[in-house]
């Protein structure tokens, strides 16, 4: 993977070094791209999360990420002291969240958005539900609760100012990815910005697979329900045949 | 060295699994019981989703049932008619279990039910079980005669059926409403249910204890097999890479704790089982009273 990765450095570095010259008579033509080390998360049997990174060259202003996955309804539920012990009393539903969001940018970019133009590209966790301007304190106090959890499991993750730009113009960022994340597919979106202005926007996809034996489990245990209870039932009964016939044996 | 459960969508040490089937399998082995009431508590203290915890439960209790029930039938230590009318009973039970179980899911309150049904079960049974084995402690030398069972208030009950093997003729509504009780609970709480049926069966129905060991294997086997299909086909709950690597823990560590087992005398074996059913009954009890980590819980929602 490093001499992969390496390579595509190269090849960047080339576009930069390519680009330099004509950027200086043609104002419009600048260079911004990215590019992801791996297009593929793979959920392996042994997987245990994984590092995504991110690259990619600029040659004019600032860049901020933003990686999404598939929106979802959630319940948030808020325990109370009832009768001596701690019991799920209150609920919120939140309608149209990311199951996965992060957002990273270079030094300064964030706040020099304005933020009407953060909420229409959907940068920071303000900007993740349209229900956000009709949140009364009661919905804020949920909203704000799943976003701790998400962040807690990595879930959710905002990194201003985690992007180096290096004087070449390119860029890296490492994401760490949970174990806990959801298969399915990513959108990774880049915008480079400068004097709070949207100068480009750049977008590619992230999939993340569960692959394997594990697939085919999770396959079988939703798409064939049945089937799956009653291959549960014959591998549980004939494990535990296997294993008293093994041991049995031994002692015999 | 982790392990991806497939189901749990999550990844969790290997050897902390096995070893917790394991030390649970050792218990196992040396006092005679499933487990199931351990290893689903301890799976929802290490992170696993209660759900996924009692779903995958039932199955490896499944697994660790079926080789016991096979050696008692070969015995000849099973009440077949008994057993038939705790099964049938148990099926009712242990598939309206499973709807109770998706029910309280969409209400935010199995985690709830889970607990405070462990506290008062674990805590009548532990205590009731920890001052009978320090009386028999006191008296084993005192032999007094005893009647073969106590005639109670259930033997005016009307439907009498005989049990020959069990030498009862009592009526048939005291085992189903344990069959359908025991049911409910192997879906609920991710129980086999032995722990609830043994006592039952030799205090309240007055069978024999060999009989009602052998029984009790017998009837979990199919109950347990019934909550794993229903827990997949409805819930889609059963995590069978978490159930096979509980499993693998288990069979070797129940080796272990048999031997154990005949270096201990019947009265210490149920007073440190009582002990440790007493233990995990404060430890549900701590979680419902003190104040949690966060008050906050999310889950997906349609």
């Amino acid at each position: 993977m490093i001499r992969h990765t390496s390579s595509l450095w190269l090849i960047l570095l080339t576009a930069v070094l390519l680009d330099a010259p004509s950027s200086a008579y043609a104002q419009d033509d600048t260079t911004f791209a990215v590019d992801l080390a791996d297009r593929q998360i793979s959920i392996t049997a042994g997987f245990n999360g994984a590092n995504l990174l991110i690259f990619g060259a600029i040659t004019r202003g600032d860049v901020i990420l933003i990686i999404e996955g598939t929106t979802e309804n959630y319940q948030v539920r808020k325990k109370k002291y009832v009768g001596g012990i701690w019991i799920n009393s209150e609920a919120h539903k939140l309608h149209s969240l990311p199951n996965f969001y992060v957002v990273a940018s270079s030094n300064g970019a964030l706040e020099q958005l304005p933020t009407s133009k953060r909420i229409d590209h959907r940068i920071g966790y303000d900007a993740i539900t349209q229900e956000i301007p009709t949140f009364d304190a009661h919905a804020r106090e949920f909203f704000d609760s799943l976003v701790r959890i998400k962040e807690q499991d990595g879930l959710y993750q905002f990194l201003p100012d985690t992007i180096e730009v290096a004087n070449s113009g390119l860029f890296r960022i490492n994401i760490q990815i949970p174990a806990a994340i959801p298969p399915g597919d990513y959108v990774i979106r880049a915008l480079s910005i400068e004097n709070g202005e949207i100068l480009q926007k750049f977008q590619t996809a992230l999939s993340v697979n569960k692959v394997g034996f594990g697939a085919e489990i999770y396959r079988a245990a939703h798409q064939y329900p049945k089937l799956y209870g009653i291959s549960a039932i014959i591998i549980s009964v004939f494990s535990g045949l296997l294993a008293n016939f093994i041991f049995n044996r031994r002692k015999a | 060295m982790y392990a991806y459960l497939p189901i749990a969508e999550n990844s969790f040490n290997i050897l902390i699994l096995i070893g917790l089937g394991g030390a649970i399998g050792f218990l196992s082995g040396v006092f005679g019981v499933g487990g199931g009431f351990l290893m689903t508590p301890l799976l929802i203290f290490l992170g696993i989703p209660p759900t996924i915890a009692v779903g995958s439960e039932a199955s490896q209790i499944l697994a660790s049932s079926v080789s016991g029930a096979m050696a008692h039938y070969k015995r000849r230590n099973i009440d077949m008619r008994m057993g038939g009318l705790l099964i049938l009973s148990g099926l009712v039970g242990s598939t309206v279990g499973v709807y109770i179980f998706k029910w309280l899911q969409s209400l935010g309150q199995i985690d709830l039910t889970i607990r405070i049904t462990y506290v008062a079960l674990l805590g009548s049974i532990g205590t009731a079980m920890f001052i009978e084995s320090l009386n028999a402690l006191r008296k084993t030398r005192v032999r007094s005669r005893q009647k073969k069972h106590k005639h109670n208030f259930l033997h005016g009950l009307p439907f009498k059926m005989r049990f020959p093997q069990s030498h009862l003729y009592i009526s048939v509504v005291p085992p189903i409403v344990v069959g359908v009780i025991v049911g409910g609970l192997s879906s609920i709480i991710g129980v086999g249910g032995g722990f609830i049926l043994l006592p039952a069966m030799i205090y309240l129905l007055g069978m024999p204890t060999i009989v009602a060991i052998g029984t009790s294997l017998f009837q979990i086997t199919f109950i347990t097999a019934n909550s794993t299909f229903f827990h997949a086909s409805i819930n889609q709950t059963v995590d069978i890479m978490l159930a096979t690597l509980l499993l693998f823990g288990a069979v070797i560590g129940a080796q272990f704790g048999s031997k154990m087992s005949l270096l201990l005398r019947g009265e210490q074996l149920r007073a440190l089982l009582a002990l440790i059913v007493i233990f995990v009954c404060l430890s549900m009890l701590y979680s419902l009273l003190a104040t949690p980590l966060s008050l906050y819980s999310i889950e997906m929602a349609s």
